[in-house]
């Protein structure tokens, strides 16, 4: 009777200090058990047809690419995630009472629903024939802006920048189709797929629609010839909000007149969950301030789900 | 697989496409405020509650009699397991403790909170003041929002007491409650950091909204100390909420819950003993795998009524209460666990209270 007492003491303490449920760590009461609810759509798309990606992306933005189909499909992929579904899959993963081993046992768990796996080998499908054609569409949505010798030191240093950027998105792209793309294309071969597999392409898809997004967004023109504004002092990984709106704002009056330049939706979109992961990682050595792309490849290249 | 969350954080934040109407935790519960024993013996003991738990735990629990409970005033910080987490996590530059910095800002439950009372018994009638603000953040996932709320409650409440032989008597009570919200539209987490620190504007608009609930209780009192109670709570018409920024009007409805409670309180010397199980919200019950979280038990003990330890599991939560009282000053800490997500032990957060008041 005392070990007993003892013993439950012990897990009533353990359960204060790790937020856990008793219940639960008792083994006396059912956790909610994992599940994924798959962005599942119908698509069917005519070969030469440029909507290759409509179904994937919820949106007609790919249209723009001029991505067009290689040949007929027919069956299901995987669309872009609604804000409640992926808050939902985040909240799952990130729950408390699911040890690490039990949220690896789930995703090593054989996929049973037939639509899923048909998603997923659609998908496969689609990224085999279109994925290079993919990859470049999306580099041609990002005009480089040539560097030109007339340009004051604090143009120079916009250009720079945003040069610095592009190639940075660019390269991203490549290793994106390489270590993103790739894994999921293998699973055409695969003779069984795994909820981690669902996840893996679950992510590729949003992946993609939140790069076309963001970029389809920034529209870059020419840069004033009288632009003023400077990134010289400014260390982007540690920007506040505040000051991203600020500069922002800077950055559009100065360009307002020649053209409409929405820089504001690449700073948001793609600086500054970058600025986030740097800060949290406390990678922050790249030279020129701009947070380094290393950490999203390691992550990406690391996510052996 | 925190690298898999960085992941989808990530294109949470980039993705720009996402948007969704907005429906605050806050419009969907009502302001329950209950006493710091109730709470550290797991929210349970509706059989054995306290005067000051007339209002919100047991109408029928306060009897005849006069008293007064003025001024009472309780400071609660959220979260601790997670600030300290964090912050060993900036001192040992730990990327895995900072990633609970996120969790910070999660949930549906208050950050920090401070909230007064005063209640008046007198002959069993009772009238009861409640007010509490605090910073309350909104949301389960890391894209949580943050706002300021102000609630209030106003309760009138009547309860009789039906003696029998042999100690058995038989206590009955309502109580109506007028309640008033008003918070600031919630802002995203880092929107407002910004502005705070920037000295902006912090509210761009208030959300408002009323409306009157009753609770019903009876309690049987037998001999030895043992006592069971019945308890309705919640009878509420819709609650009425106005944006007084787009001026749009909206009802919530308030669903109401029936608990049944099991106590035990009794005099030894010295000690006063207690102990409860509380089956709550009894309906809602799905079967047989969820009965454990709709039970709330614990106990205490006290020394001639001045110094009290209690302890408690609230749906598997544990949660304790340290009381200290000295003629009419009484000062209460307690600590507890709740669940603020829609699953057990996905999101439970932790906090811990201090309550001090004057009793005549």
């Amino acid at each position: 009777m005392k070990k007993l007492i003892y013993f439950l003491l012990i897990i009533f303490l353990l359960s204060s200090c790790e937020l856990s449920n008793v219940y639960q760590k008792l083994g006396i009461a059912q956790k909610e058990s994992l599940k994924i609810t798959p962005a599942v759509t119908k698509a069917e798309i005519e070969e030469g047809k440029t909507d290759i990606v409509r179904g994937m992306l919820g949106n007609d933005l790919f249209i723009q690419c001029n991505v067009s189909v290689p040949q007929d499909f027919s069956g299901y992929i995987l669309r872009s995630q609604t804000k409640e579904e992926l808050e939902a899959l985040t909240i799952m993963i990130n729950a408390k009472c699911y040890t690490e081993e039990e949220i690896d046992a789930f995703l090593s768990e054989k996929l049973s629903d037939k639509e899923s796996i048909l998603a997923l080998k659609g998908m496969a499908a689609i990224l085999r024939d279109s994925k290079d054609k993919i990859v470049s569409s999306i580099k041609a949505l990002l005009p480089i802006a040539s560097l030109d010798s007339e340009l004051s030191d604090s143009e120079k240093k916009l250009r720079e920048q945003y040069n610095k950027l592009v190639e940075s998105i660019n390269t991203l792209l490549d290793e994106a189709a390489e270590k993103l793309f790739n894994p999921i294309i293998n699973m055409l071969n695969s003779e069984s797929l795994t909820n981690g597999d669902l996840i893996r392409c679950q992510l590729t898809v949003n992946l993609i629609d939140g790069l076309i997004s963001s970029i389809n967004d920034i529209c870059v023109y020419v840069v004033k010839q009288t632009s003023s504004i400077s990134f010289e002092n400014i260390d982007i990984s540690n920007i506040t909000t505040a000051q991203l709106d600020q500069m922002v704002a800077e950055i559009e009056r100065e360009l307002e007149e020649t053209a409409k330049v929405s820089i504001s939706v690449l700073l948001r979109h793609l600086l500054s969950p970058i600025a986030c992961l740097d800060r949290i990682t406390f990678n922050n050595e790249d030279e020129v301030g701009l947070p380094s792309f290393d950490t999203i490849y390691t992550l990406l290249s690391e996510v052996n789900v | 697989m925190k690298k898999l969350i960085l992941i989808i954080l990530i294109l949470s934040l980039v993705t720009s496409i996402f948007s969704a109407p907005y429906i605050s935790e806050l419009e969907s519960k009502t302001f329950r405020p209950t006493s710091s024993t109730f709470i550290a013996m797991g929210s349970s003991g509706r059989a054995i509650a306290l005067r000051e738990d007339s209002s919100f735990v047991n109408p029928s629990a306060h009897g005849e009699g006069f008293s007064l409970i003025i001024p009472q005033l309780e400071i609660s910080i959220s979260n601790l397991n997670y600030l300290v987490s964090t912050a060993k996590g900036a001192i040992n530059r730990d990327a895995n403790q900072l990633l609970d910095s996120l969790s910070i800002f999660s949930g549906s439950s208050y950050f920090a909170a401070l909230q007064a009372s005063g209640m008046i018994f007198i002959n069993g009638f009772f009238l009861d003041g409640d007010a509490r603000a605090g910073l309350y953040t909104d949301g389960e996932s890391i894209s949580a929002s943050i706002s300021i709320p102000i609630e209030v409650a106003i309760s009138l409440g009547y309860s009789h007491n039906f003696e029998f032989e042999n100690d058995y008597s038989l206590a009955i009570g309502g109580v109506s409650h007028f309640n008033y919200r008003a918070y600031t539209i919630p802002v995203d987490v880092s929107s407002f950091v910004d502005s705070y620190i920037n000295r902006e504007r912090l509210i761009d608009g208030l959300i408002s909204g009323s409306n009157i609930s009753f609770d019903l209780g009876a309690t049987f009192y037998m001999p030895y100390g043992f006592s069971t109670a019945l308890t309705v709570e919640d009878l509420a018409l819709d609650i009425k909420f106005k944006d007084s920024f787009s001026n749009e009007l909206w009802n919530i409805s308030i669903p109401s819950s029936v608990c049944m409670s099991l106590g035990y309180k009794n005099k030894l010397g010295p000690l006063t003993i207690m102990g409860a199980i509380d089956l709550v919200d009894v309906f809602n019950i799905k079967n047989g795998s969820t009965l454990l979280y709709h039970l709330n038990f614990g106990g205490g003990v006290e020394l001639w009524k001045n110094i009290g330890l209690y302890g408690g599991l609230k749906g598997g939560y544990p949660s304790f209460g340290l009381k200290l009282k000295l003629f009419f000053f009484e000062c209460f800490l307690s600590y507890n666990i709740s669940e603020t997500s829609q699953y057990v032990g996905y999101n439970p957060k932790d906090n811990i209270s201090l309550m001090i008041r004057l009793f005549f």
